[in-house]
């Protein structure tokens, strides 16, 4: 792994942690109907691999904050992770989100029966339905936005948005 | 902009000095067992072994509080599912709303089970520094290095994530800040709208934190980072005995707990 793609994930860990964590933000991203604004992210692992290994450990570091963190760490890290990877694999095509809906669903469902007895089928749909709002909104906006200009926010391969736009770091170079 | 990313509680007790990696594994161990036996009387066991660990950790009780205080809307999900899906016989029913000894029984036993899930974990959470945590992991991951996984790489990560956040967060309400000045509402309309309205939020929160992604690798290869490579620690782990004897309660509390 490059310093590179090591950084790029560090920083997508602490985008994810960082809105997971944003007080305002963070009152319903727990929990069984949960609105994890930082869910979009998972987007970027359409494009960048970093996004794999960068949003799962943001996932794990946010869990920790959580009261169950001895379930919601591991659990947590694990559910993203195969979400991202599936999501690197299709691409940045649009059944891409309905990935993490399927994946965490399904994972948080089952903590969730395992935890409170919840009928498995009402937990996965209540948690699927606070992943879709979050990817169906926010998620397809950013996929179209990134579809339109990858790489001009500084993934790979693309120009990085400084020298497109002239901004600080341009003219620091002048 | 204040937001709690960890736990930690500082004090010097006998668990904040014990080993991060005998904790990790002793209280995963625990948490592992406690789901293992569905009894009243393995429940009490672990209850007292967690009641017994917190007083060791010279953590006020506020602070284990503070960490119950949200799991409360679990404890009730768990009581409305046992109303609506109730096991046994009703001795009162509602409509679709029963309510049977059994079920009440068992809601009982999950919703103090979580209660002890929480006591153990917090004796991890509260007690140990996220760093000495993550040093903990990476070396408890290392025989994955076989399997190829990055145990070190993913540790770096984390602790360069945790040094980012409260940057990202400073960042975040600038740009909150700045877009509300231009006009930008972000608490009204439904979620739809509200999603859209933190479009332009996030777009620059994006930028800036890939623009800070390019300068921290620059800065790391600068400073000769070799991917892979050995890394040397400012505070080394060290195992005492007093870890093995940590060790060697949990597995005699989980014995016990199973024989019971």
């Amino acid at each position: 792994m490059s310093a590179r793609l090591l950084a790029r994930a560090a920083l997508y860990a602490a985008v994810y942690a960082g809105l997971t964590l944003a007080p305002g933000l963070s009152a319903i991203a727990y929990g069984p109907v949960q609105f994890r604004v930082s869910e979009v992210l998972t987007v970027f692992a359409c494009f960048d691999p970093a996004a794999i290994a960068g949003l799962t450990v943001g996932t794990a570091i946010a869990n920790v904050a959580s009261p169950i963190a001895v379930l919601d760490v591991p659990f947590g890290a694990a559910l993203t992770s195969v979400a991202t990877y599936v999501m690197w694999r299709l691409g940045p095509r649009w059944p891409s989100l309905v990935v993490p809906v399927v994946v965490n669903g399904l994972g948080v469902g089952f903590e969730l029966a395992l935890l409170a007895d919840v009928p498995f089928w009402y937990g996965v749909a209540f948690v699927s339905l606070g992943e879709a709002v979050v990817l169906f909104t926010g998620g397809a906006a950013l996929l179209a936005a990134l579809r339109r200009h990858d790489g001009r926010l500084g993934l790979p391969g693309g120009t990085p948005p400084a020298a497109l736009h002239g901004g600080d770091e341009a003219r620091r170079t002048r | 902009m204040k937001a709690a990313i960890t736990q930690y509680y500082p004090a010097d007790s006998p668990l904040h000095r014990a080993d991060p990696r005998a904790k990790f594994v002793a209280v995963m161990a625990l948490a592992v067992a406690l789901f293992t036996r569905d009894s009243w009387a393995a429940l009490a066991v672990y209850a007292v072994a967690g009641v017994v660990a917190f007083g060791l950790s010279r953590v006020p009780l506020r602070w284990v509080w503070r960490a119950m205080k949200p799991v409360l809307w679990l404890i009730a999900l768990t009581f409305v599912a046992q109303i609506l899906f109730a096991p046994g016989d009703p001795f009162f029913s509602l409509g679709p709303f029963e309510l049977s000894g059994e079920g009440l029984r068992l809601a009982g036993f999950l919703s103090v089970r979580l209660l002890v899930l929480i006591l153990i974990g917090s004796a991890l959470t509260l007690t140990t520094p996220p760093v000495a945590l993550t040093d903990a992991l990476a070396w408890l991951g290392r025989p994955l290095r076989r399997l190829r996984v990055p145990s070190d790489e993913l540790a770096l990560m984390i602790t360069l994530a945790l040094r980012f956040i409260p940057t990202l967060l400073v960042e975040l309400d600038t740009i909150m800040r700045a877009q509300r000045a231009r006009g930008a509402d972000f608490s009204s309309g439904g979620p739809v709208r509200r999603a859209r309205a933190l479009i332009p939020v996030l777009v620059p929160l994006f930028v800036v934190s890939f623009r800070r992604a390019d300068d921290l690798a620059l800065a790391m290869e600068a400073r000769c980072y070799t991917p892979g490579a050995p890394r040397t620690r400012l505070h080394p782990l060290h195992a005492r005995l007093t870890d093995a004897f940590l060790l060697a309660v949990v597995a005699a509390v989980i014995v016990l707990a199973s024989v019971i």
